[in-house]
């Protein structure tokens, strides 16, 4: 169904506030990787490693500082802000954790947004088909107030899905939802990764990072392991687990006296 | 993106803040009716002035006498240059067709016991012909009434009701400045207004000028040419016979005045030309404020929507897109705003006719160039906050709360 279009990114580097040394972070620092087409991979790490960040680079919504990007055979770094504009709507789909649907359009005008902004023009039936593929097709006509948090994801998926990209973007996409809920956007992602759909993760839910094919554990913009994902998952619970006993020692200690 | 899609899309955001939309529009529809209404009474001033100097006589040239001589007798305020004299000389020109000398002046009527002040204008008998009046009832003056200087008169049809009531003034003894005279005839009314005939008493010139007033010269001499489209021959022609008779020197300027018809109605454009660029310029500064107006509010709705920009962009939309989006909702602001204001312009206007007495009639340019401002407005004001938009970094406006 999509087109072949895996990532490689090398050296890659994002810095915050570069001009202003006291408030400078390297978000993203030096990271190199490939993702093949129609792998689905995790990326773990505490709060603020720069998962985010990373990942908004990937979709083509922040540019890089240094390094190089190759979404298939494009060197992103060359492309104007109008091919930006096409990459994300042809070739990307963006899952948020907030959702980010506009409130006042229905769900089917939700999922035929980027259909606007599309350089040949689709009818109305993609769109519908999107919804029904995320199993929401009677709700087409609902606004986002009226439907639960899962169903609110699942359109977003369906947007995400609408133009046919050959990869998804998702960013905690479950962070909002709880673990019943989760588990049913999880299942249709993992049907569409299934089908062909090449998927990249930020998730703290470890459970999900696993059912996954790979894991890439960052740390302080860093990428400190990569590999299938259960061997990721497990030095990362190992490594945490460490992390916890070193810093409860002290207070065990003093609690023992 | 399609400009249909992004119409409807400007609609839908600007509808679902209806209130505030309808009040950012409020001023666009104040201006563009002042504009309107304006507009409607300046013209109708042009329609009426026009109607009025058309209902004059065709084919008019119209001769008054001029302080530009230093020659020139000038004796209680007036300029003595014209003469009778030079009115039968200009009816000897082959392209005039009549010649109507006039001596104007303002007398007591008295009829029984009523009294009132009117014009009494002297003058001959092709004038009725000259300046396209007509008796109503009785007849007119004649050449013998001029050569045997007879007080009679020829009422206009104000003062003939004013002064003789229902009477008919036909035959009536009628005292002009104590001196009495004979009413031989009615005016047809023309519509009362600027030097209207119907509020003036006719008298043959001789006896004006001998027996009622004893001064020689004229007021002014009405010439008909034969066809319109050589009256600037004409005026040429009297112009160098007047200069001639007056023994004026080359380097002396004309003591005298000649303005056809058609000098007339672009005097009295102008005129009306420019009171209505005047109070017109004054509507257009609330047109300005109606867009500064409309760009406040985008500038907040761009503000407001940060968000939806940053997940427009993420979907793919382009600056471009963005930039439409916003310009168009400031167009269809504005241009709605500015048909609304159309209309309630006519409205006023219609109102002004009905209530003030004025005519108004709202040219068809006025509508054309209501819509055209308005879209103008909406782009001039629009663009600053739509460039906004465009320019936002897609993560940051999508980190936007
Ligand atoms: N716009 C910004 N300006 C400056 N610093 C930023 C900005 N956005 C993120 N950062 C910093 O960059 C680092 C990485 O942030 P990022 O949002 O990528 O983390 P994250 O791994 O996604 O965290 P979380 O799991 O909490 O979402 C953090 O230290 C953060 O404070
Ligand atoms: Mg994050």
């Amino acid at each position: 169904m999509s087109m072949r279009a895996p990532i490689a990114v090398e050296s890659l580097v994002k810095v915050y506030n570069p001009h202003r040394p006291e408030l400078a972070v390297r978000a993203v620092d030096d990271i190199s990787f490939v993702v093949e087409a129609g792998q689905s991979v995790a990326i773990i790490g505490p709060s603020g490693c720069g998962k985010s960040t990373l990942l908004n680079i990937l979709g083509c919504l922040d540019r890089p500082t240094g390094g190089r990007y190759w979404l298939g055979e494009r060197d992103v770094a060359q492309l104007d802000d109008d091919e930006l504009a096409a990459v994300r709507n042809q070739h990307i789909g963006f899952v948020f954790q907030s959702f980010n649907l506009l409130p006042r359009m229905s769900a089917l005008e939700n999922v035929e947004l980027p259909l606007l902004y599309a350089s040949r023009p689709r009818s109305r039936d993609a769109a519908i088909s999107a919804l029904a593929r995320v199993g929401l097709a009677e709700r087409a006509h609902h606004l986002p107030n009226e439907m639960s948090g899962g169903q609110k994801q699942r359109v977003a998926i369906a947007r995400a899905l609408v133009t046919e990209p050959s990869m998804l973007l998702c960013d905690e996409p479950t962070g909002a939802l709880d673990s019943r809920t989760s588990r049913d956007v999880l299942g249709l992602l993992q049907r569409l990764n299934d089908e062909g759909t090449t998927i990249v993760m930020v998730t703290h839910d470890l459970v999900v990072a696993r059912s996954l094919h790979r894991a890439l554990h960052m740390r302080d913009g860093r990428i400190v392991d990569d590999g299938p994902s259960a061997v990721v998952v497990d030095n990362f619970i190992h490594l945490s687990e460490e992390e916890a006993c070193k810093s409860e020692r002290p207070s065990a200690q003093l609690g023992a006296r | 993106m399609q400009v249909r899609e992004t119409i409807r899309s400007a609609w839908r955001s600007l509808t679902s803040n209806g209130l505030r939309t309808g009040l950012t529009a409020l001023g666009m529809v104040i201006g563009v009716a002042a504009v309107i209404a304006v507009l409607g009474v300046g013209e109708g001033a042009q329609r009426s002035v026009e109607t009025r100097i058309r209902s004059l006589g065709s084919n008019l040239i119209t001769i008054r006498p001029s302080r530009g001589a230093s020659r020139g007798a000038v004796r209680g305020g007036s300029v003595e240059s014209l003469s009778r004299e030079d009115a039968l000389a200009i009816a000897a020109f082959p392209g005039v067709a009549a010649v109507g000398p006039q001596a104007d002046g303002s007398a007591q009527l008295r009829y029984l016991s009523q009294n009132m002040n009117a014009s009494v204008n002297g003058v001959t008998a092709d004038y009725l012909r000259v300046r396209s009046l007509e008796v109503a009832t009785g007849l007119g003056l004649t050449a013998l009434d001029d050569q045997q200087r007879r007080r009679v008169a020829l009422v206009g049809a104000s003062v003939a009701t004013e002064l003789f009531g229902g009477e008919s003034p036909l035959g009536k003894r009628l005292q002009i400045n104590g001196v009495a005279f004979r009413v031989v005839g009615v005016l047809a009314a023309k519509g009362s207004g600027w030097n209207s005939p119907d509020d003036a008493v006719l008298i043959p010139l001789a006896t004006h000028q001998k027996v009622l007033f004893g001064q020689d010269y004229l007021s002014s001499i009405n010439v008909e040419v034969v066809d319109e489209d050589d009256s600037s021959t004409v005026e040429a022609q009297v112009s160098q016979l007047l200069r001639l008779r007056h023994g004026l020197r080359p380097e002396d300027e004309d003591d005298f005045d000649i303005r056809s018809q058609t000098d007339m109605l672009e005097t009295m454009g102008e005129v009306s030309g420019t009171f209505t660029s005047l109070l017109g310029s004054v509507a257009a500064v609330s047109l300005l404020v109606g867009g500064i107006g409309i760009m406040n509010i985008m500038l907040v709705s761009v503000r407001e929507r940060t968000r939806e920009i940053g997940v427009r962009m993420a979907v793919g939309a382009r600056r471009s897109d963005v930039l439409l989006q916003f310009l168009v909702e400031a167009i269809v602001v504005s241009l709605g705003g500015g048909v609304l204001g159309i209309a309630l312009g006519f409205v006023a206007a219609a109102a002004i006719a009905q209530f003030g007495g004025w005519e108004t009639v709202v040219p068809s340019y006025a509508i054309a160039l209501s819509l055209g401002v308005s879209v103008v407005i909406g782009v001039v004001f629009g663009v600053g906050p739509a460039r906004r938009a465009a320019h936002l970094d897609p993560v940051e406006a999508l980190r936007q709360e």
